[in-house]
């Protein structure tokens, strides 16, 4: 144990407690779109979550003792917290919440060795295990604005009874792309979505490699196998943006190198496609990005010895 | 690690994209409200116009709502002047852990139902078919709420319409009235229309004999006539409401002071209304109409008078025959053989139909139709109970006595149906949805009834 080092390997001041500091800061356009058309209830979520995510991370780790010295302070915990209650609909209770975190947690975080250790996204694994838990106590899709800013009651109410999410086919470009509409708490307002991806960017925290490649495959592949759908309101509105950027930017779980992150997106995209007809789109969008994590290191391999064998390297330089 | 210029600056950057994401979120919120409410009327349109037409609903943001957890939303409807037409009612029941998901229309002003759908959004939908459905619908759309059977106390759907009602009263309007006034001078009448065999409609007056004095009922909205409790016309109106709920004067459960208990409201006396009530029933029996009666009436003042009641003068503006009895008690009064003393003991009293079929000369012992006096005492020294306010629990049609339905009395009932073949629950699950709906509209708009 003492000897371990975790990922990701830098050596400038921009520190993995660095890089999880600036995603949660690139979080927060979405939080506060989250807490001005859902009101309390969705901090209370996000809080929660983000709590619970900490405290039982803290706890799992002192219990079994993977926790060192030498470790960096992990705020990992936090952002996977955040990311994961934005993905809920706005009338989830917390049982289902904590449901969600014990499992992001404990199964696909410290079971792998903790911060900087674990393979999948615990964020992405959190999400999946509740719609395959609960799929039909997520679907409180309530309508936003000041008239339901004070409701708390869906928070205890473990079977939502407000209605569905907008039929996207019939909202504007406009509420679309600002989120004017009934959706998950934190993905439907793509615009704060691309305002924390322009910072994480600018703050050298982010890959761009596979969200661009996810967001190319996924119009084209969409464009070809599913042309009778609407792409652009797919797109906007299916929480892809959300998933493009704070997943498949996700430096520990994600592939480093231009092309395996490339290829990693076109594949996530590929699978998204698949398994769109299939399966709530939900699961459709998460799935796949647990599978390109667990294939990410044998991507990186064949990725570094190609690239060797053309006498070439490219390390990640965007630090 | 992070030096404390980078740690200030990194937070000052963060704070920059808040303040970013709050103008981006905040003015495409309000750039955009425009459509979502333009969809949102859309929407509701779509869902509501099949049981409201209105230009435009808006939900209705009451605490109200809270004593009421099977209604879901109710929406108000505007026309295009943006005045009320009425309101839309969102309730979800669930009989026999069965959904029944309904959405209900009501006017603004008449609180009539302007439609009723049924949303089949569940797995476990409480089965109406779409035929009874229709049937419900039509007993019920355009009546006002609240409703109730016009026979409560059915227990079992019927299985033919002709044979719904049992009853052998004939269709028609009937009358009768007192022989002789009170000693206020006002002479009590009771007029009961009969449809389908079905008592559907009940008046309980007094015209006096002074023919500028006006009616009781009048007399007591002007503070003239005054009885103890509530007025006498609201008392009268209570009554006429509960003979038309139970069909039968019986189950008024008369005490032998002339008053009951069972009806909210009624303290005054109804003695003469259960015997003109009971006059009616049984002069529905025969068909001996109102047309009839007063030809009757007319016979028997030829008889004692020589003249008819307009030769007499007797008819007052409204067409009653403002005639007392007091003085010709023969007419009506039937006596027994003389004791030691030449004295008759009365054995009992004819009614109007009575006394005309008598003086047609029919034969009482072989006519079918033939009159039984009505006993001036019971014979029966048994007594059943009813005279005290006590419905004898013997009788299987007594068994169900109700006085109210949905917790609503049934003096507030504004329409009564009848249920639809083979579908007595379904129609009286959808008859608990509309009366909740008017409960709610009760309280809401502090409805005083």
């Amino acid at each position: 144990m003492k000897d371990k080092t975790l990922a990701p390997f830098i050596h400038t001041y921009k520190n993995a407690p660095y890089i999880y500091l600036t995603l949660i800061v690139a979080l927060l356009p979405c939080v506060f779109y989250s807490a001005f058309y859902y009101g309390i209830r969705a901090i209370i979520l996000i809080v929660f979550s983000a709590v619970m995510f900490s405290l039982s991370d803290i706890a799992f780790s002192k219990t079994v003792h993977s926790h060192n010295d030498n470790d960096y302070y992990d705020i990992s915990s936090v952002a996977s917290g955040i990311i994961f209650a934005l993905m809920l609909p706005p009338d989830t209770s917390l049982i289902v919440v904590l449901s969600g975190v014990l499992f992001g947690s404990i199964v696909i975080k410290q079971l792998f060795g903790g911060a900087g250790s674990n393979i999948l996204n615990p964020a992405a694994g959190a999400r999946l295990i509740v719609e395959v838990l609960y799929p039909s106590h997520l679907t409180g899709f309530a309508e936003g604005g000041r008239q339901r800013w004070f409701d708390l009651l869906s928070l205890i109410r473990f079977t939502p009874t407000t209605g569905e999410a907008t039929d996207q086919t019939r909202l504007s470009l406009t509420e679309l792309i600002v989120g004017n509409y009934s959706g998950f708490i934190g993905t439907a307002c793509v615009l704060t979505v691309l305002l924390g991806a322009v910072f994480m960017v600018m703050k050298g925290s982010m890959r761009l490699y596979a969200p661009i490649s996810y967001l190319l495959s996924l119009c084209v592949l969409y464009r070809v196998f599913i042309p009778e759908g609407a792409l652009i309101e797919f797109l906007l509105s299916s929480g892809a943006v959300f998933i493009a950027v704070f997943m498949l930017g996700d430096l520990t779980t994600m592939p480093s190198r231009f092309a395996a992150g490339a290829f990693a997106g076109l594949v996530c995209a590929a699978l998204t496609i698949v398994l769109l007809n299939n399966v709530s789109p939900v699961i459709a969008l998460i799935t796949p990005v647990l599978a390109v994590n667990f294939m990410s290191f044998v991507i990186d391999y064949f990725a570094k010895t190609i690239s060797r064998r053309n006498h070439r390297s490219r390390e990640v330089d965007v630090l | 690690m992070m030096t404390r210029a980078q740690l200030r600056l990194f937070l000052l950057e963060g704070l920059g994209l808040l303040l970013l994401s709050v103008l981006v979120v905040i003015g495409g919120f309000f750039l955009s409200s425009g459509n979502q409410a333009a969809r949102k009327q859309e929407d509701y349109i779509a869902r509501f116009a099949s049981v409201l037409t209105a230009d435009r609903y808006e939900p209705l943001n009451t605490s109200v709502l809270k004593d009421y957890p099977e209604i879901n939303a109710v929406y108000m409807g505007y026309d295009e002047e943006g005045s009320p037409v009425g309101y839309v009612v969102d309730i979800t029941t669930e009989p026999d852990g069965k959904t029944l998901h309904m959405l209900v229309g009501i006017d603004y002003e008449s609180a009539a139902v302007t439609g009723l759908r049924y949303l089949r959004d569940s797995d476990e939908l409480y089965p109406i078919s779409d035929l009874v459905m229709q049937a419900i619908q039509s007993r019920i759309v355009g009546n006002s709420i609240p409703v109730a059977f016009a026979v409560e106390d059915q227990a079992e759907s019927v299985t033919d319409e002709e044979t719904e009602v049992t009853s052998d009263l004939i269709d028609g309007t009937y009358f009768a009235q007192e022989y002789v006034d009170d000693k206020l001078g006002y002479i009590d009448y009771v007029e009961i229309e009969i449809e389908g065999g079905v008592i559907t409609k009940v008046k309980w007056d007094a015209f006096n004999m002074d023919p500028t004095t006006e009616n009781r009922s009048a007399a007591s909205l002007s503070g003239a006539y005054e009885v103890s409790g509530l007025d006498w016309a609201t008392q009268s109106y209570n009554i006429c409401h509960a003979l038309l709920e139970w069909q039968d004067p019986e189950k008024l459960a008369m005490k032998s002071d002339g008053t009951t208990e069972i009806v909210d409201g009624v303290t005054c006396n109804i003695s003469a209304f259960v015997d003109l009530s009971n006059e009616c029933i049984e002069n529905a029996r025969y068909g001996f109409n109102k047309t009839k009666y007063y030809k009757a009436l007319d016979e028997i003042l030829e008889g004692i008078l020589g003249a008819d009641a307009e030769t007499l003068g007797v008819l007052n503006e409204d067409g009653f025959v403002v005639f007392s009895f007091k003085d010709y008690p023969e007419v009506y009064t039937v006596y027994g053989a003389e004791d030691n003393n030449g004295d008759r003991e009365i054995t009992g009293y004819l009614n109007v139909r009575q006394i005309v079929s008598g003086a047609e000369g029919s034969d009482e012992q072989t006519d079918p139709e033939a009159p039984t006096p009505t006993p001036a005492v019971n014979s029966d020294n048994s007594p059943d109970g009813s005279e005290d306010g006590v419905i004898n629990t013997g009788r299987e049609s007594d068994q169900i006595l109700t006085d109210s339905i949905d917790d609503l009395p049934m003096t507030e009932i504004a329409t009564r149906i009848t249920p639809v073949n083979n579908a007595y629950d379904e129609t009286r699950q959808v008859v608990h949805i509309c009366n909740t709906c008017y409960k709610f509209l009760k309280d809401y708009l502090n409805w005083l009834v």
